[in-house]
């Protein structure tokens, strides 16, 4: 096989044994990498029934056959596992040099399971693969654990992709950290990392992959970079600045998108403080990349006393300066900025640690939280100082701390007193800043997608509401007609699942969506690598599969369809705002969901994916692990 | 009749250097494609556009005194990635 390791490392932290598979190409071909791994092998091997802390959860980091090639955005790796969030079927993508490192390891996946008796890290490289003592790193930062490790392996190309104190303490929403910036951020994968005592995966290494046209690949790449400097829809933004303009959070909170005071104002005048442009203007101190990438859209600032922000740890982007900032209706930068920088720190993902605390704060002023439940912390929304004491307490599990540590549906299910109505998430993951009313086909991705709310898993339909050069890319892979933001139809449903499988075929390869790949470019890139003929409809057919498997895990796990929907308040109006005289109408939503779950080969009313569908995906097997209720 | 558009985003090239706020002069039963091109908007550009908060389309009909306010397409937090 070329362009791939054809290894995929097994590690028993319970045996501490180390075992080496190599599935044929068959596997590769069907299953690619990254999210397809994950959706396989989760669905093979963790059992059914199981508690995400049990040790036989499994925690799978996967990579792609680009990955580790001098390709802008190639560097990206998925981390998946039974989530302690939803209980069901969780994968997250993350960039930065870990992917790399895995790749030139000679490694297409590690496989963790078991738990170790005590803490661990795994070094793997080319040349010998340790399950090595973490006794002295446990309760270090992230940061402070990858340069220990650094140090003491002698290692000079090492990169790590770890926990922090976060998922030590089995935070429901810890991430799984490349290096110190890059978060592997949704579904709960770092707590499950600490529920193994596993601190980190160590990667380094020489090895280089036998790509099949070495003089595509070199094509592929400065065409990319050539259409990237082109377009300045991409040099202008996300060169520039990155996520988090100015323009995308004014405009986005003038429309309702941007979520402020837990989704329940969606207005907030305070948002210009705290944009990219304005924590750049005061802190910035450039802009850095994944490997070789050109893109380079992530921020680095630094900030001195009182703050020490530290600029291998910084890079605030929109998700995270909406979820600390307007979620919790603060508009102190500094504070802003520090929140973020700990959740990089602790291991936390932003989204769902700022969602979680603007719920409290709606707890606090509604009277279900008292400053007797807090502690004495004055929870309101605004408090930038409570919401920083909220961060750390969570990462603690101090008083009420722990009960947020378990994410809004937990916390909301032991707090009881009308909590479940303020509690934004979808399946128990809390919804990113992307407003359900106002892209409400996304919302029906969330409503639907087996991970629980992601905003990179369908179209938002703000930027596709007239014909341009982007429709038209995602109209090659199966999208209708150029709709209103609002529509909802069945031809806008056709248009998400085309999005939906191009962004599951993107995870699977394992590249970035802020490169301007198009379908058959990516699949070219994939045919340089492997040699295989492959072809646009593997690709979309690779999404399909993965949207199946992921969907057969939840059932077999007992995730129905009533979970596949928001929360209530989103079919009501905000208190103000732009959203103030509406809502989503709730029967037009469960319309679109069902429509959605027919064209994805689903039976309409059950949302259970028919055995023909599995059989034509090549995975009748799957059809075995349905529930006989089902 | 008389309307006030405002630009964001890559849209403020279309205006003077200091520039917030354009207003315009447009026949009655003008759209929001007409004031764009007005402002020099080309067609082929990707834009949302709101008044008073709310989502408008290219052939919503425009009142006067309408504050338009344009801005480049929402998308993942970018200005504007491709999908």
């Amino acid at each position: 096989m070329r362009g791939v390791a054809g290894k995929i490392l097994r590690a028993d932290l319970t045996a501490r044994k180390i075992t080496v598979d190599q599935p044929d190409e068959r596997f590769y071909r069907t299953y690619l990498g990254g999210a397809g791994f994950v959706s396989y092998f989760l669905l093979k091997e963790v059992p059914r029934g199981i508690d995400a802390f049990d040790p036989r959860n499994k925690l799978i980091f996967a990579i792609g056959p680009l990955t580790g090639l001098p390709l802008p955005g190639a560097s990206r790796s998925c981390v998946g596992t039974k989530s302690p969030l939803t209980d069901g079927y969780s994968k997250s993508e993350a960039g930065g040099f870990v992917p790399m490192a895995l790749k030139k390891a000679a490694y297409d996946a590690v496989i963790v399971e078991g738990r170790a008796d005590a803490p661990v890290y795994l070094l793997v490289t080319d040349q010998r693969v340790e399950i090595r003592d973490a006794s002295h790193l446990w309760g270090k930062t992230v940061l402070e654990a990858r340069d220990a490790i650094a140090a003491e392996t002698g290692e000079k190309q090492i990169r790590t992709s770890g926990i922090g104190p976060a998922g030590e303490n089995l935070v429901r929403f810890a991430s799984v950290m490349n290096d110190a910036k890059d978060a592997h951020g949704r579904g709960g994968a770092g707590a499950v990392m600490g529920s193994k005592n596993l601190k980190a995966i160590a990667v380094a290494g020489k090895w280089n992959p036998d790509v099949a046209d070495p003089a595509k690949i070199h094509e592929l790449a400065v065409m990319m970079n050539k259409g990237f400097y082109d377009n300045p829809l991409f040099s202008k933004g996300l060169h520039d600045i990155g996520t988090g303009a100015e323009a995308a959070m004014v405009a986005g909170n003038e429309v309702g998108n941007l979520p402020s005071h837990n989704f329940a104002v969606n207005s907030f005048d305070g948002v210009k403080k705290i944009t990219a442009h304005a924590a750049m203007a005061a802190y910035g101190k450039g802009m850095e990349g994944c490997a070789a990438c050109g893109v380079r859209c992530k921020k680095v600032m630094e900030i001195d006393a009182p703050w020490h922000v530290n600029k291998r740890t910084s890079g605030a982007e929109y998700e995270s300066l909406g979820a600390l900032g307007t979620v919790c209706a603060v508009d102190d930068l500094e504070r802003v900025l520090k929140a973020c920088d700990l959740a990089n720190q602790y291991g936390m993902d932003t989204i769902s640690l700022g969602v979680t605390i603007g719920f409290g704060m709606e707890c606090f002023e509604s009277g279900i939280l008292t400053p007797g439940d807090t502690g004495g912390v004055d929870l309101r929304f605004g408090n930038a100082e409570a919401m920083l004491q909220m961060v750390e307490m969570i990462t603690r599990r101090q008083g009420i701390g722990d009960v947020l540590a378990e994410g809004t549906k937990r916390a909301a299910a032991r707090l009881g007193r009308g909590a479940e109505a303020l509690a934004m998430h979808v399946k128990g993951v809390e919804i990113p800043m992307h407003e359900p009313r106002v892209k409400p086909g996304l919302g029906v991705v969330y409503a639907v997608e087996a991970h629980g709310a992601d905003h990179c898993a369908g179209m938002h339909d703000t930027f596709y509401t007239r014909e341009s050069p982007s429709f038209e890319r995602l109209r090659g892979m199966g999208a209708t007609v150029p709709l209103p933001a609002s529509d909802l139809s069945d031809d806008k449903m056709r248009s998400q699942k085309a999005a939906h499988l191009w962004n599951l075929f993107l995870d699977s390869t394992v590249c970035c969506m802020f490169v301007p790949w198009d379908l058959d470019q990516l699949v070219e890139g994939v045919r340089a690598v492997t040699g295989w003929i492959y072809t646009a409809h593997e690709a979309l057919k690779l999404g399909e599969r993965i949207a199946a498997l992921g969907r057969v895990f939840n059932l077999r796990e007992g995730i129905t369809i009533a979970q596949d929907s928001l929360p209530k308040r989103m079919f009501g109006p905000t208190r103000r705002g732009a959203l103030r005289n509406g809502g989503l109408d709730e029967e037009t939503f469960r319309r679109a969901v069902s429509a959605f779950y027919g064209i994805m080969g689903w039976d309409m009313a059950t949302g259970v994916p028919t055995r023909g569908t599995l059989l034509d995906l090549g995975i009748g097997w799957a059809a075995d692990e349905l529930p006989a209720s089902v | 009749m008389r309307v006030t558009v405002r630009l964001m985003g890559s849209f403020r090239d279309s205006l003077n250097e200091g520039e917030r706020f354009r207003a315009i002069e447009l026949r009655e039963g003008s759209c929001v494609i007409d004031a764009l091109r007005t402002i020099g908007v080309g067609d082929d550009e990707p834009w949302n556009a709101s008044i008073e908060g709310q989502m408008v389309e290219a052939e919503y009909v425009l009142q006067d005194g309408d504050a338009l306010f344009v801005f480049t397409p929402l998308a993942g937090g970018a200005l504007s990635p491709h999908d």
